[in-house]
């Protein structure tokens, strides 16, 4: 499994109704090249705060909420890993891609390559933590989560495949992409309330 | 919560009268300055406490993505801790919310006397760096109703959709140093 095919798993099993949050670099490229959807959050720069943000909107939308996370951002501020894991009833699925790399473009290892995300997770108080290797099973476990998601779930996909140089998509506005986002998640709330 | 002049809990009524300007969710850091308004505004509406600022930042902007208008409450060194957040996320991205900050200053008693050495710094550095980071910033003033600075606040994050900040100095709000 490469990025590419993982963000495209991830595309594929949300639908509009759950908020994605991309991390920077690389993903948040890919993600809009793959499929740009309003409820993408694509994160520019922050690096560490895409598990913080998917916490701020869970907890007020209460909609299961997808982040997806890179390893080397995570581990960089891993906070927002023991604040969601004390939210015992946060719908929140944490992706990890790990691709062993310290950010995006680089060739370096991580400095902090042998900290355990996982064990992390679970001391934290994720109640269900799961790796893979495997396309298929990432996407059957990205599915399940997905459709009991009550409380954080965190899911890491060891990347073991380069990805395909991707073309940059063109740059946009933060503040249009945030208010495009955050008419989204409107429509989304009126449409529950029309229900 | 110590006293303004006029007597008034400060913790008390600052807290109410965000919450009637519709401010919420309130997320903090650990701050001894502002533990009494964390501590009534957490009995009053709940407050997420968060490790570290630039996490409560984050997860105040998620908030304000939902349509909220978040409220942080940090100590001032949380806001260098913060910089990359609101330079990089706050700001490009035009999130309307609010950073309750404290001010560490010394009394007229005892000038200079119990503050360490990163106060005198922090100090310095608040208002310009949240000047130079765009942020409105507000000092709450002893000598004005709290519902009328309030007010000022609510039209600058909830109206004109800007972060602001409200900057409580220890000496004027009476807090413990």
């Amino acid at each position: 499994m490469n990025k590419t095919a993982a963000i495209q798993a991830i595309i594929s099993a949300t639908s509009t109704a759950q908020p994605v949050v991309f991390t920077t670099d690389s993903t948040c490229r890919i993600a809009q090249v793959v499929e740009d959807r309003p409820n993408h959050f694509y994160l520019t720069a922050s690096t560490g705060l895409a598990g913080s943000l998917g916490i701020g909107i869970a907890l007020e939308t209460r909609r299961p909420t997808v982040i997806v996370d890179s390893y080397s951002n995570l581990v960089r501020n891993p906070v927002g890993l023991i604040t969601a894991g004390t939210l015992v009833d946060l719908p929140l699925i944490h992706i990890v891609l790990d691709d062993g790399l310290y950010g995006s473009g680089h060739t370096s290892p991580p400095p902090s390559d042998r900290a355990d995300v996982l064990a992390l997770a679970r001391a934290s108080g994720y109640t269900d933590v799961s790796t893979t290797t495997q396309l298929d099973k990432f996407t059957t476990l990205l599915r399940g989560g997905l459709a009991k998601c009550h409380s954080p779930v965190l899911v890491r996909a060891v990347l073991t495949h380069p990805d395909s140089p991707m073309p940059y998509p063109s740059d946009s506005d933060p503040a249009i992409h945030a208010t495009r986002f955050h008419a989204h998640l409107s429509i989304l709330d009126d449409d529950a309330r029309a229900a | 919560m110590p006293t303004f002049t006029q007597g008034i809990d400060v913790a008390n009524e600052l807290s109410k009268e965000l919450i009637a300007a519709d401010f919420g969710p309130f997320y903090a850091t650990p701050c001894g300055i502002l533990s009494p308004l964390h501590r009534t505004l957490d009995e009053l509406v709940g407050v997420l406490t968060v490790a570290r600022e630039d996490n409560a930042v984050g997860i105040a902007v998620g908030a304000s993505l939902t349509g909220r208008n978040p409220v942080v409450l940090m100590e001032n060194a949380g806001l260098g801790l913060s910089l990359s957040a609101i330079a990089s996320l706050v700001v490009p991205y035009k999130i309307p919310m609010l950073f309750v900050v404290d001010v560490r200053v010394a009394t007229d008693e005892q000038p200079g006397a119990a503050l360490p050495g990163e106060s005198v710094i922090l100090r310095k550095l608040t208002v310009p760096l949240l000047v130079g980071l765009g942020v409105e910033t507000f000092e709450l003033e002893p000598d004005t109703p709290l519902a009328e600075q309030v007010n000022l606040i609510r039209e600058s994050v909830q109206d004109q959709r800007r972060p602001a900040a409200l900057l409580i100095a220890s000496d004027t709000s009476g807090l413990p140093r």
